[in-house]
């Protein structure tokens, strides 16, 4: 029941995540990694059997649990584009991503779970788990993608770094709960397949991983809110310095014109007010000196110290 | 095309130009930018805030250049913010980093227009001009570049 919450916990966040940014992604090409990252994980999370029976979207792949597969590849690459959302330079798009990892990681499963998994019984949530009981190539199967989600939880953390302050906590939080879970999981064939189960560690799994994802979502909804207050903030201030410069009847720079976005305009307005201050020896007021100096922390912020 | 508009392209052309020699990255601090123009027109440079400014009138920094020795010093006020100090030096980077630096450029940073600036001859402001052109695109790399971390989602 637990993990039926988290689950569609996660994706009720990740699919407000597809529908809310799919207008930016339309727009701008660099804000569609993003946007694919959470659309994957959309139908990664979905493929779990929550809202749609599993049996039924297995069915469309054959009824023999390639269902499984198809969302271990989809889990997988989501999370490395939420990697590359947070790290890949702002020119980067979809196409020009480093590819050849995932998609090596992604064929080592295809090719492992079909080779080591030749029959592999009837739609089940829990197929995986209960083949490892008896069959070494589950098993084998069963660590190998384990352990490929697993990396990919520990890159998600080293990532982190360069994400805005609350966002990179939360993302982190989520990186260990990813990692912990793969890690019990893979103790858990183990134990199924060589010794005995242990209930606790079977039960380990679901929560870590999914309290996970549900963080990492999170950690992508403070990014967002983050960013649009930063941009909200830059707007405000350029309004304000817009009125202070027709109050002290300043003539706007040339270079004004060329400023491409609300940071440049504002660093041009700012420059130019402070010109006229000392070009008509008529200081700023208080007020006007505290504005600009909220201008000047507005511009050079360093949210997380890494730019492209 | 008119004459402003045949000037306004020779300063786009050679803010351009003079841009290209250092190759900035953006994100870069004032202090890789300094070092990136060192390595780009081959001097050392030092950025002075000098605190001593009473007499500066409406300059708002200055470049001293020597040649010979391949050195030259900036001089800022010391009492002006730290982002309105960048910019001046900045616009003496853009002075070094144009080709025509050593013919025409006055090496002086005033707070007032070149337009307005009856002194300047037609080519010394047009050299100020590239460099607050060259000024403006430096802090637009250092403040007002794309920052990944507001761009993931």
């Amino acid at each position: 029941m637990v993990t039926v919450v988290l689950i569609d916990a996660a994706l009720i966040g990740l699919v407000l995540v597809v529908v809310g940014r799919a207008r930016t992604a339309w727009r701008h090409p660099r804000a569609r990694i993003a946007w694919l990252a959470a659309f994957l994980g959309v139908i990664a999370l979905l493929t779990q059997g929550t809202l749609v029976p599993l049996a039924a979207m297995d069915a469309v792949l054959g009824g023999t649990n390639v269902l499984k597969l198809v969302q271990n590849v989809l889990t997988m690459v989501a999370l490395w584009l939420g990697i590359q959302a947070g790290t890949a330079p702002a020119t980067a798009r979809i196409r020009t991503l480093r590819w050849g990892f995932p998609l090596a990681l992604a064929g080592v499963f295809v090719v492992v779970f079909f080779v080591a998994m030749p029959s592999r019984g009837p739609s089940s949530f829990l197929f995986l788990e209960t083949a490892a009981a008896t069959s070494t190539g589950a098993w084998v199967y069963g660590v190998l993608h384990m352990a490929g989600i697993g990396l990919v939880g520990v890159l998600l953390y080293r990532s982190a770094r360069g994400s805005l302050p609350v966002t990179r906590r939360l993302f982190r939080i989520g990186a260990v709960g990813i990692v912990l879970g793969c890690f019990s999981e893979i103790v858990d064939l183990t134990l199924t397949r060589f010794l005995v189960p242990i209930e606790v560690v079977s039960a380990l799994f679901d929560p870590l991983f999914y309290l996970g994802v549900v963080s990492f979502v999170m950690g992508i909804f403070a990014a967002s809110r983050t960013t649009v207050m930063i941009r909200r903030r830059g707007e405000s201030l350029l309004g304000r310095l817009e009125a202070l410069a027709r109050e002290r009847a300043l003539t706007l720079p040339d270079a004004l014109g060329g400023a491409p976005d609300v940071d440049a305009r504002l660093h041009t307005l700012r420059v130019a007010v402070e010109d006229e201050a000392i070009a008509t020896s008529t200081p700023l007021s208080g007020e006007q000196r505290a504005l600009l100096d909220e201008v000047d922390a507005h511009l050079t912020r360093r949210t997380t110290g890494a730019r492209a | 095309m008119t004459a402003s508009g045949e000037t306004l392209a020779r300063v786009q052309a050679r803010s351009d130009r003079a841009l290209a020699r250092a190759a900035l990255a953006p994100g870069a601090t004032f202090d890789e930018v300094v070092r990136a123009v060192e390595r780009a027109v081959g001097i050392r440079l030092d950025v002075v805030a000098e605190t001593d400014t009473a007499t500066w009138g409406t300059l708002t920094g200055f470049l001293a250049y020597f040649p010979e020795r391949r050195e030259g010093t900036i001089h800022v006020r010391a009492g002006d913010a730290s982002l309105y100090r960048e910019f001046a030096a900045s616009h003496e980077l853009g002075h070094l980093l144009d080709d025509a630096h050593c013919s025409g450029a006055v090496h002086e940073r005033s707070s007032v227009s070149p337009h307005r600036n009856p002194a300047l001859s037609t080519s010394e402001i047009e050299a100020e001009l590239v460099a607050e052109q060259v000024a403006h695109a430096i802090a637009r790399l250092m403040y007002a570049g794309p920052r990944v971390a507001e761009l993931s989602w």
